[in-house]
C-alpha cells in the first residue's frame, strides 16, 4: 500500500523562454513564488569564486523602479523572502498572502530585467563584507566549517567548476567589483535562463496571465553555457585539517553518478543502511557497540554534473580515526558483497516514500512545492519528474544497492581527510598531507 | 494586453478569509489532556505530548536530568529495544523527535496518516514503558559527555550558556538543558527511573493529534493506547519559582567576554530576563520586538547589516516561558566591529525608550507583518500540532488563534512604550561576547568599558 504523491500542475513557457508552472493548493490563504536562475557557483571563473552568491544577495537591494527596500514591501505585506545559491542554481523565493502575489511578481519581475540602473558601489561594498561575515560565521568560525572547502579542492581538479565551494574564497570576494556584478548580470539573469513556479491560493489560468503581464516585455538575453565536465580521482588523497574542535572526525568522499540516476538513488538507500540511525550498520558497529565515535553519518550529496558521496564519523577522546576508517571499510566491502537485508531496504524504501510525502506539505519556502516543481523542470526539463523520481527508490533492489556501492565506492579511489585539533596533526590518518584551504 | 505601472507597487486587496484550527478537548479519565484538530492538507498525521516539567525541574545537583531522561526513551520501551524501535520507526517512515524545553518535555512524531495507530501505540509505549536499562544509561552518558565536550568549541553554544548562566543565576533556568559534565557523570540509573515516575504523570501531559485522522478516531486511539496510563503516585507538580523581571545588569558597567583565542568573528548575546508568556503585554511585545530586531527589516539589521556591514544578520526576541524567559538580541560580527556593534545595540534599544519610539507607520507596518502572515504557520500537520500544544503548555485560551489578529491591532502606540518598559530596560541589559580576548579588550578599553573575563567550563 502506498500514499498517492502528486504535485498537478499546468506550465506555458513565455515568448522570451521564461517556463511557467502553476499548482493549485487553497488550504492556506498564501501564494508562493519561486524563481529559479540556472546559474550556481559553477558558472563562475577561477579567481572570482562566490561571486553566484554575492550576486544573490545584490539581487535584494533594490531595481530601478524599487531602488531600495526590497524586504520591507513583501514583509509588510506579510510575507516571507528569501534565496540561496549553491553550485548548480540560484533560487529566490516569497510565500506573501495571496492578496499580494501582484506585488511579488512586479518584484521579482522588476529585478529580472531591471535590476542594473539601481545597483550602486555603495550598495556592492557593504553587500561584501557581509557575505564575508558569512564566511567567517559559517566556516571559520565554527567547529569542522573549512571541512566542505577542503574536500572540494581534494576531489576536484584545478580549473573543475566544482574546486570551490559556493561562498567562494575570501580573497576573491574582496577583489571583485560592480562591473563584474554587471556582466554576471547580463550573462545569467534574464528569462531564457529562469523558471518560475507559482503555488498555493491561486487560480492557475489567471497566473499565467499575471506571469505574462509582467515578465512577457523582459528581453531574453545570450544562451547560457552550462559546464559539463567530469572527472575523477587517479588515486587516494590523505589530507590533514587543523582547526579549533576538541574531536577528531574523518571524513571520507567519493566521486559518484549525478542528480536523478539511477546509482544516485541506489547511493541515497546506501546512506540509509550504512547511517541513519540505530538500525544502521555502522551507527551500530562505532557508536551503539564498540562506542569508538560519537557520531557517524553518510550522505550522497547530488548536484546537476556528478555528485559526491561522504562517510563522516568523529571519534570519541581516545579512540583512534584508523579505527573508524577500517570500520567504514569494512561495512562498505560487505554492502557491497551481499548488499542490504530485506528488512533493510524495506526501511530504507518506507523511509524514501515517506520523504515524498512530506514534502508535499509546503506550498513555498525551500523544498516546498513550488521550489520542487522548479527544481524538476530545470534539472530535467519537466516539472512532473517526481513520479519518475520515486519510480528510482522503487525500483532499487539489493543487487542494485550492492553494484553502485561496488562500483562508486569500493573499485574508486577516495578522498580521506581528519580534521583535529589544533596542533595534533599526529591524530589523522597516517600518511596525511597538512592543507590549509582557501 | 495591460502594460505593467512601473511607477508604484502593486496594491493589494483584502485578505482572504482564513479558519483556524477548531481544536476538539477532551481529558481522559486519567487527567491526560487531549486536543484532536482534524488538518487534511496531506495524508499526514502529527502527534506531540507535552509533558509540563523540562530543565526547569533539574534538581540542582543534577543539572541535565530532565534531558538525560528524555533522551533515553527511545532507548528502549515496551517491547522493544532501541534498534527495535528505530526499526519500527522507519518502517513507517516517522520522524520522531524529542525535545527539552525549559519549561517541558516534548515527544513528537509524525507520520503518514494510514500509520497513526501504530505511531499512537509508540508514542506511548515511548511515555509510559520506557525501559532506562544500565547499559543504554551508560552508553547515553557517555554521548552526553562527548556532545558537551564538543559543545565548548562552538562559539554560539558558548554565548547561551554564559548569556543564560549571567541573567538567571542560580534560578531553575540559569542552567543549559543538556547540564553539566560533573552532573551528567553523576546521575544514576535509579535517579533517571524515579524522575521519569515523578515527572511523566498522565495528569502533567498534553497529547495533540493533529493531521489527516477523524477527531472521533483519533480520540478513540488515544483512549486506547493511554487511557489506562495511571501514574504510580499522585503526581504533586512542584511549582516553579517565580522570577523578577531584571531591573539591573548583571555586571554592572561591564561586558562579559568567554575568551575565544584567535576567533574571526565574535558572538554577541545582549539582553535581560523579560516576560512570561502570559503577560497581558504579549501582543504589544511582538510588534515592538518586530520594529527592534524581530524581522529582516528592523532598526537592529537595517544599523547593523545593511548600513554598517559588521554582520550576516541579526535578531532579537523573547522566549517567552511559564515564568519570565529571556529579552535577548543574538548576532555574530566582525571581529573589528565587536564593541561598535555592542555599543549600536545598546544604542538602538536605549532609543526605542526614549528618544525614537515606534511611530505610527512603524506601527502600522509591524502589525501588518505579523498579522498578515499569521495563516503561514497552520500550514502543516506538525505546525498545527506545535502551535496547539503551545496552548496547552500555557494553558491559553481556546480562541487564542481567531483573536491573534484583532489583539495585535488593538495595540495603541501610546500604550507600546509603557508596555516595552516593563519588560526590557536598556540599564538593565547584560552583554555577552565570545570571541577573542586580545582583539576585543583594547575596543571596549577604548570606550571606557570594562571586561570581565569569564569561564566557560562548568563542573
Amino acid at each position: 500500500m502506498h500514499t498517492a504523491v502528486d504535485i498537478p500542475y499546468v506550465t506555458h513557457t513565455l515568448a522570451n523562454g521564461l517556463d511557467v508552472v502553476v499548482h493549485e493548493d487553497r488550504h492556506i490563504p498564501m501564494a508562493a513564488v519561486s524563481v529559479w536562475y540556472h546559474v550556481g557557483s559553477r558558472h563562475e571563473q577561477p579567481g572570482r569564486t562566490g561571486f553566484a552568491h554575492l550576486f544573490e544577495h545584490l539581487m535584494f537591494k533594490g531595481s530601478a523602479h524599487h531602488p531600495d527596500g526590497y524586504f520591507e514591501a513583501l514583509q509588510e505585506a506579510g510575507g516571507l523572502v528569501n534565496g540561496s545559491t549553491n553550485t548548480d542554481r540560484t533560487n529566490y523565493w516569497e510565500v506573501v498572502p495571496s492578496q499580494s502575489l501582484e506585488l511579488a511578481l512586479w518584484m521579482e519581475s522588476d529585478r529580472m530585467g531591471h535590476l542594473l540602473p539601481a545597483l550602486s558601489e555603495a550598495k556592492f561594498t557593504t553587500e561584501r563584507e557581509v557575505v564575508l561575515n558569512e564566511r567567517r560565521q559559517n566556516y571559520e568560525n565554527r567547529p569542522y566549517g573549512l571541512s566542505s572547502v577542503a574536500l572540494a579542492e581534494a576531489l576536484f581538479p584545478e580549473g573543475h567548476p566544482y574546486r570551490w565551494v559556493t561562498i567562494g574564497a575570501p580573497a576573491d570576494l574582496v577583489a571583485s567589483s560592480i562591473d563584474d556584478a554587471r556582466d554576471f548580470f547580463r550573462a545569467f539573469y534574464h528569462p531564457g535562463n529562469a523558471s518560475i513556479a507559482i503555488a498555493g491560493d491561486v487560480d492557475a489560468a489567471d497566473t499565467i496571465g499575471l506571469v505574462e503581464r509582467y515578465f512577457g516585455d523582459l528581453p531574453t538575453g545570450p544562451a547560457v553555457l552550462h559546464p559539463r565536465r567530469t572527472t575523477r580521482l587517479e588515486r587516494e588523497a590523505r589530507l590533514v585539517l587543523e582547526d579549533r574542535v576538541e574531536l577528531p572526525r574523518l571524513s571520507l568522499s567519493w566521486h559518484t553518478p549525478e542528480m536523478f540516476h539511477d546509482d544516485d538513488a541506489a547511493l541515497d538507500i546506501a546512506a540509509d543502511v550504512l547511517a541513519n540511525g540505530k538500525t544502521s550498520r555502522l551507527y551500530r558497529s562505532l557508536v551503539y557497540e564498540a562506542r569508538l565515535a560519537a557520531d557517524v553519518s553518510a550522505m550522497q550529496a547530488s548536484r546537476e554534473m556528478s555528485s559526491a558521496f561522504h562517510v563522516v564519523a568523529t571519534a570519541v577522546p581516545g579512540s583512534a580515526l584508523a579505527a573508524l576508517d577500517d570500520a567504514i571499510t569494512r561495512a562498505l566491502e560487505e554492502l557491497a558483497a551481499t548488499g542490504p537485508t530485506t528488512a533493510e531496504l524495506e526501511r530504507a524504501t518506507a523511509r524514501a516514500e515517506a520523504q515524498f510525502v512530506y514534502r508535499v506539505q509546503t506550498i513555498g519556502g525551500f523544498g516546498g512545492k513550488s521550489d520542487q516543481l522548479n527544481a524538476y523542470n530545470v534539472f530535467t526539463g519537466s516539472p512532473g519528474y517526481m513520479q519518475a523520481d520515486r519510480e528510482r527508490y522503487a525500483r532499487a533492489t539489493a543487487q542494485s544497492v550492492a553494484s553502485a556501492v561496488k562500483r562508486w565506492l569500493r573499485e574508486a579511489p577516495r578522498v580521506a581527510l581528519s580534521v583535529v585539533p589544533r596542533r595534533q596533526s599526529a591524530l589523522a590518518l597516517p600518511g596525511s598531507e597538512q592543507v590549509f584551504p582557501a | 494586453m495591460m502594460a505593467v505601472d512601473r511607477s508604484r507597487l502593486p496594491v493589494s486587496g483584502a485578505a482572504r478569509p482564513f479558519r483556524f484550527p477548531s481544536i476538539a478537548r477532551t481529558t481522559l479519565g486519567n487527567g491526560l489532556d487531549l486536543r484532536v484538530v482534524a488538518h487534511e492538507a496531506a495524508p499526514v498525521v502529527s502527534m506531540a505530548a507535552v509533558v509540563r516539567g523540562g530543565s526547569s525541574a533539574d534538581p540542582a545537583t543534577r543539572f541535565g536530568l530532565a534531558a538525560f531522561t528524555a533522551d533515553l526513551l527511545d532507548d528502549g520501551a515496551g517491547s522493544l529495544d532501541g534498534p527495535g524501535l528505530a526499526d519500527v520507526f522507519a518502517r513507517i517512515g516517522a520522524e520522531a523527535d524529542i525535545e527539552v524545553w525549559p519549561d517541558a518535555t516534548v515527544v513528537s512524531i509524525t507520520t503518514m496518516a494510514r500509520y497513526a495507530e501504530r505511531a499512537l501505540e509508540l508514542l506511548a509505549d515511548l511515555l509510559v514503558r520506557p525501559r532506562f536499562a544500565d547499559q543504554d544509561v551508560e552508553r547515553v552518558r557517555g554521548l552526553r559527555l562527548d556532545r558537551l565536550r564538543q559543545m565548548r568549541a562552538q562559539a554560539a553554544t558558548l554565548a547561551d550558556r554564559a548569556f543564560t548562566r549571567a541573567i538567571y543565576g542560580g534560578h531553575p533556568y540559569g542552567h543549559p538543558g543538556i547540564g553539566h559534565p560533573a552532573a551528567v557523570r553523576a546521575t544514576t540509573a535509579d535517579e533517571i527511573r524515579a524522575f521519569h515516575r515523578a515527572t511523566c504523570t498522565p495528569q502533567a501531559t498534553a497529547l495533540v493529534i493533529a493531521g489527516a485522522i477523524a477527531p472521533s478516531r483519533a480520540e478513540a486511539l488515544a483512549e486506547q493506547t493511554l487511557g489506562a496510563w495511571r501514574a504510580p503516585a499522585p503526581a504533586a507538580e512542584s511549582a516553579l519559582a517565580p522570577v523578577a523581571v531584571q531591573t539591573e545588569p548583571a555586571a554592572r558597567g561591564c561586558v562579559l567576554v568567554v575568551p575565544r583565542p584567535g576567533a574571526p568573528q565574535s558572538e554577541l548575546r545582549i539582553g535581560q530576563v523579560s516576560a512570561s508568556r502570559l503577560t497581558p503585554d504579549y501582543h504589544a511585545l511582538l510588534l515592538w520586538n518586530a520594529v527592534l530586531g524581530g524581522q529582516f527589516v528592523s532598526r537592529l539589521n537595517l544599523n547593523l547589516r545593511q548600513a554598517k556591514g559588521y554582520t550576516y544578520g541579526v535578531r532579537s526576541g523573547f522566549d517567552f516561558r511559564r515564568r519570565r524567559g529571556p529579552f535577548s538580541v543574538h548576532t555574530s560580527v566582525q571581529t573589528t566591529a565587536t564593541a561598535d556593534a555592542v555599543s549600536e545595540v545598546l544604542r538602538e534599544i536605549t532609543e526605542l525608550a526614549d528618544a525614537r519610539p515606534v511611530t505610527a507607520e512603524e506601527l502600522a507596518r509591524a502589525k501588518a507583518a505579523v498579522g498578515l502572515g499569521y495563516p503561514r504557520g497552520f500550514e502543516t500537520a506538525q505546525q498545527v500540532a506545535r502551535a496547539v500544544a503551545q496552548l496547552a503548555l500555557h494553558e491559553l485560551g481556546a480562541d487564542h488563534f481567531e483573536q491573534f489578529g484583532a489583539r495585535l491591532n488593538a495595540v495603541q502606540l501610546d500604550a507600546l512604550p509603557a508596555a516595552a518598559n516593563r519588560h526590557v530596560q536598556p540599564r538593565a541589559l547584560t552583554a555577552v561576547v565570545v570571541g577573542d580576548p586580545d582583539a576585543v579588550g583594547p575596543q571596549f578599553a577604548e570606550r571606557g568599558v570594562t571586561v570581565e573575563i569569564v569561564a566557560d567550563e562548568e563542573e
